[in-house]
This record gives C-alpha cells, structure tokens and sequence, in this order.
C-alpha cells in the first residue's frame, strides 16, 4: 500500500518535467561543440629524409671506398723472407755476384777498396738475388783484415737478438754499428758485426791481425 | 758403421758364449730373432752402459694407412727396464730400420693404447679406434689436416728455421762463474742449404768439406780453404755448394720427400765417401738414450765432427751478467734439425762458499742457418738430440 503511494508520487513529479525536443537542444549548445580538426596525411615526406639519405649514401661509399683507395695508392707492403727460407746459389764472378744484387736494387757500399773472395748469393725460390755470403780482406793502418761478410736486403728478417748478440754499438754518421769483441788479444782481434746502412743489412765477423786495434777505423771507413 | 755393425751382430748371435745373454719372451733362441731384432739389439748395446742380460718383446706399430710400419721394443737389461720405438721403411729393393726413440727406466708412450698404436712421427703417439685417431697424450681426436702435416714431417729431419722460432730465456744466480771452452781448430765450413736440399745434407756437405782439407780427393781439383795471416779459413763457395746438391741425390732413398732420415743420411755419406775410395765410418755418442757429454768431448777434441740430430732446439743467442744474474737468451725450434758439432762451451756456477750451483753445457755447431753460423747449441733444456755419431772418414 505504501509502495503504491510512492508509486503514484513519482509519476506525478514525472510528469512535471518537460522534455524539449532535439531540434531546440541543439541549436542551443551547437556553437559551444569544435568543428572536427582534419587528421594530417600520413605520406612519405621525401624533402625531409632526403639530406639524411645522403649523408648515409656518401657515409656507406666512404667506408667501402676509403681501403680500396689506400690500398691502390699506397705500395703493397713488402713480402718478408727469413734468411733460410732462401736458398744458396754458387755464383762464379763478383761481376755476376753485384749484378745480380744491383737488380734486386741492393746497392752496397763501395768494396773496391777489398779484396774479395768466395762469393755465394743467397736466392729466393723464385732465383731473386735477396743477399750475398764472401769474404774479403784488406788493410787499415798496420791491421791486416779479413771479414766473412753476409749481406741482406732489407726485407730479410734475420729473427736477431741485438741486445743478447752485441754488447757494444758504434755510430757512423745515421748508421748504428753493433758489435762484440769475441777475441781481443794482440795479434788477433775478433768482432762480430751487424748493421743496418742504406737499406741493406750487414752482418759479419771481422778478424783484425796486427799489434793494434783498428777496428773502429775500419768500421768508419766501411760505413762512410 | 757397416764393419760395427758386422761386429755387433756377430757379437749378439755368438753371445751365448758370454756372460750376457739375450732372450725373446718366445721363443728363446738366439737364430729366432729376425733382421729388426738384431738391429734393435746392436743400437741397444752400442747405447747402453747398463750390465746384464737383456731381455725384450715386440708389439707392431701402424702407420696412418693401418699397415704395420715399425716395431715397439719393451725391455730390461739386467734391472734396468725401457722401451724402444722403431720405424721400417724401403728403399733400393732394401728394407731399413730406425731406432726413433729409447729410454731407460720409462714407460712407453704407447702402454695405455687399447687401440691400435700409430707412430708417423718423432714425439707424436696416436691411437687408432672408433674409426678414429686420437693423440694419446691429449686424448683428443686428430683431425685429418694435423694427420696430414704429422705424416709429411714422417721422420725425416727437416724444417728447423728461423720462421718458427721463439724467444726464451733462462737465469742463473751465482756468486763467481768459470767458463770452458773448446773448438776444433779453424771450426767447420759455415754452409746452408742450395734450392731442393735439406739440413742433413747441408751437415753431410760441412763433414766432407771439413774432412777434404784431410783427404783431398774426397772433393776432387778443390782446396777448401785459403790462408789469411797464417790463420786458415773454409771458402764456402760454389763448389762446397756443390757437394750439398749432391749429397742430398744421394740421401735420398725411394719415393720423394721432404727432409732426410737418419738412414738416408748414413746411406748418402757412405755412398759418397767410399765412391771417393775413403772408408766412412760412425759411432754413437748416445749413453742410455741421452747424449754422453763425455763420448760427445772425446772426440771433437781428436778432430772428430759430430752430427747431432735434433728432433727439437735452441740455439744460444748470448748470455748477459748482470750483478751476479746470467740471463741466458736463445731461440727455441720445436721442428727437427740436423747440426755438426766441432766444440763445446761449459759454464760451471759457484754459489758463495765456492760450491758448484749449476753447470751449463753448450754444443758449438755449424748450424746450417745463417743467423747462427758456428753457433751454439743449448742442450741444457728444450732440446731433444735423438741420434748424435761421431764421423770419421779416412
């Protein structure tokens, strides 16, 4: 009963409120709403990639390029041999001896002051002249010589131990001579010998017969 | 070498008339040994300084092909027990045999193979098993490039060279040093290698070159030295070259290979000498397995060359003292290499009451590489000589 009393209030206050129509609503709040904002296109924007594209173009041909390039205009590193990889080769002048070496452009220093005997060269297997094995004497001061002298291009690598193999160096102009005393007792001194002159090793044992020693003489006058 | 070994085996098949006997485990007698055995008991007792009965067995070695190529000895003589390594191998319509390895009191290499034992080269024990080969040292599997390179080294001497040299050092602390040395007088002909030849025949051509200065028609129409201020020197030219080139024709027995046995080289010399109507004749200065130090002086300081073979080295840079420290550099070779010995350098060291602390021994050898010349062999450590005779040719 009392349910259908609330019932009735109800209607009632339902019936009061006016409902207006669409049409009416909407003119009223129209100008309040935003017109919708178009979307932006999504379309590849050419003009805007285009200098980054570039850069990775020019960026991508630089790093393919740049070893091609150093490697054609810079000489190919030269082959290393080590000294018994080559061979030894019975030759019967010292004509044929320094020709054979002035072809391999190993230039020497001057032996014309020597005497020189028992030459070999040492070959490549290919037969290219990379040094040459002889002996040699002559004379400074009073000192008789006699040097058993092998000489190399530099591209032969003799695998020394300077520092273990020589005590002692001795500088001729920019040549670094080292050397060791491996007998030192009048008449007989012995040293053994490497350095570096011109592009050329040479390495060697100098057996000096005389009452003084006139080694560093002979080193001056050999590397001058 | 022929007339000892003659000697030897008549020494061993008359031996029953001697104290010292020999036994195969079976059967006994002395007529069942066969031409490998013979040769296993004259290296035995041309090695040997033990004393008493020796007794062996022998179990077949393989080859890569799975084909039985040498034999390995297990032995005692009198109480001392070692083993033994041989190769075989044909040449000239004849079979040869090698003795690759012994030792005394030492187990072999090969005791713990269940497979079948393969031995293709110096120091390198393989197993063959599940259709596989194995270091036994390593127990890894060998894979067929490293199998390859194994069976071109063979055991043959070859390939010592500066391109695989390594540097190493040793120190010493001492309070006072004495040095001893010694060289056949002017050394030995300082040769390398021509195109095609190896360094046995390079340590073959120093041997003739240094006895030719003796025997002048062992290199017929040829003077190997000249004289400077009474001091005599070897001319190392294209004629010495020449007895390289030949010498290595001549150590080469059957099909092509890089490098020479220690057969070949024994075959090429004789070959050559005698052909120059001299007798060559050599003797082991190996004591039990290791090189006799004693045997090795005795004869450099009679003149006598000694061609040492080398299954790995090191040459001696040089030594440098530094306040009471020697520190001692040399290259180390671990490929095999063949030397002649003319001299010997031995340092001793003295602690501060005067006591021996170390002794140092140095082999002077014409090295046959060019850093080196006459140079110096470091036998105190890291290198291996598996065969060292004195030559002499006369």
């Amino acid at each position: 009963m009392q349910n259908k009393k609330l019932e009735e209030i109800l209607q009632k206050k339902a019936d009061e409120i006016e409902v207006r129509p669409f049409s009416v609503v909407w003119e009223e709040i129209k100008d309040q709403l935003e017109e919708p904002q178009p979307q932006p296109k999504k379309t590849f924007a050419l003009k805007k990639w285009l200098p980054f594209a570039m850069a990775s173009v020019v960026m991508a041909t630089a790093i393919v390029l740049t070893p091609i390039i150093i490697k054609s205009t810079t000489p190919p590193p030269e082959e290393v041999f080590y000294h018994d990889e080559l061979t030894e080769q019975g030759i019967a002048t010292l004509e044929d001896m320094f020709s054979s070496l002035s072809n391999s452009n190993i230039v020497t220093v001057n032996f014309n002051e020597y005497d020189i005997t028992s030459q070999i060269l040492y070959v490549t297997e290919d037969l290219v002249a990379k040094g040459a094995k002889f002996n040699l004497t002559g004379s400074v001061s009073a000192t008789q010589f006699l040097i058993d002298m092998e000489l190399f291009d530099k591209s032969v690598d003799l695998k020394l131990n300077l520092g273990a193999e020589y005590d002692s160096f001795h500088n001729v102009n920019s040549t670094k001579v080292y050397y060791k005393n491996t007998q030192s007792a009048s008449p007989m001194y012995k040293y053994k010998v490497y350095a570096k002159h011109n592009n050329v090793q040479y390495m060697f044992e100098y057996t000096g017969v005389g009452q003084t020693d006139e080694f560093i003489s002979f080193l001056n006058d050999f590397f001058q | 070498m022929k007339k000892f070994l003659g000697l030897v085996i008549a020494l061993v098949l008359g031996i029953t008339s001697v104290t010292t006997f020999f036994l195969q485990t079976t059967p006994v007698s002395a007529q069942s040994f066969d031409e490998a055995d013979n040769y296993f008991l004259e290296f035995v007792l041309s090695d040997t300084t033990f004393q008493g009965e020796i007794d062996f067995t022998h179990t077949p070695l393989y080859d890569d092909q799975l084909n039985v190529n040498g034999r390995e000895y297990n032995f005692t003589v009198g109480n001392v027990g070692g083993y033994a390594l041989m190769t075989q191998f044909y040449g000239n319509g004849n079979v040869f045999y090698e003795i690759e390895e012994l030792f005394y009191n030492k187990v072999s290499p090969f005791a713990g193979c269940n497979g079948l034992p393969i031995y293709i080269t110096h120091n390198v024990y393989l197993e063959y098993k599940d259709q596989g080969f194995y270091n036994l040292t390593s127990g890894a599997l060998v894979d067929g490039q490293t199998l390859l390179e194994y069976k071109t080294q063979g055991f043959n001497y070859f390939g010592g060279a500066t391109s695989s040299f390594t540097e190493v050092q040793d120190t010493v602390n001492f309070a006072t040093k004495n040095t001893d040395e010694y060289s056949i007088e002017y050394d030995l002909p300082d040769l390398g290698a021509t195109s095609g030849s190896s360094c046995a025949n390079v340590a073959g051509a120093v041997v003739v070159v240094y006895y030719d200065r003796f025997y002048q028609n062992l290199i017929p129409d040829y003077d190997p030295c000249f004289t400077f201020a009474g001091l005599l020197f070897y001319k190392e030219d294209a004629t010495a070259l020449e007895v390289v080139t030949e010498l290595s024709q001549l150590m080469l027995i059957g099909e092509p290979h890089a490098g020479t046995t220690f057969t070949e080289f024994q075959y090429g010399m004789q070959t050559y000498v005698e052909r120059q109507g001299y007798t060559y004749t050599s003797n082991s200065v190996l004591s039990n397995g290791s090189l006799n130090f004693n045997a090795y002086k005795n004869a450099v300081e009679n003149d006598i060359p000694v061609a040492l073979f080398l299954t790995n080295f090191a040459m001696m840079d040089g030594t440098v003292a530094d306040n009471g420290v020697d520190t001692i550099y040399s290259k180390y070779c671990p490929v095999s290499h063949v030397v002649v010995g003319c001299g010997y350098r031995v340092d001793t060291y003295y602690n501060a009451n005067n006591s021996v602390i170390q002794t140092n021994r140095y082999l002077k050898v014409a090295c046959g590489l060019t850093t080196y010349g006459i140079g110096y062999l470091n036998i105190n450590s890291r290198t291996t000589i598996s065969k060292a005779i004195s030559i002499q040719i006369n």
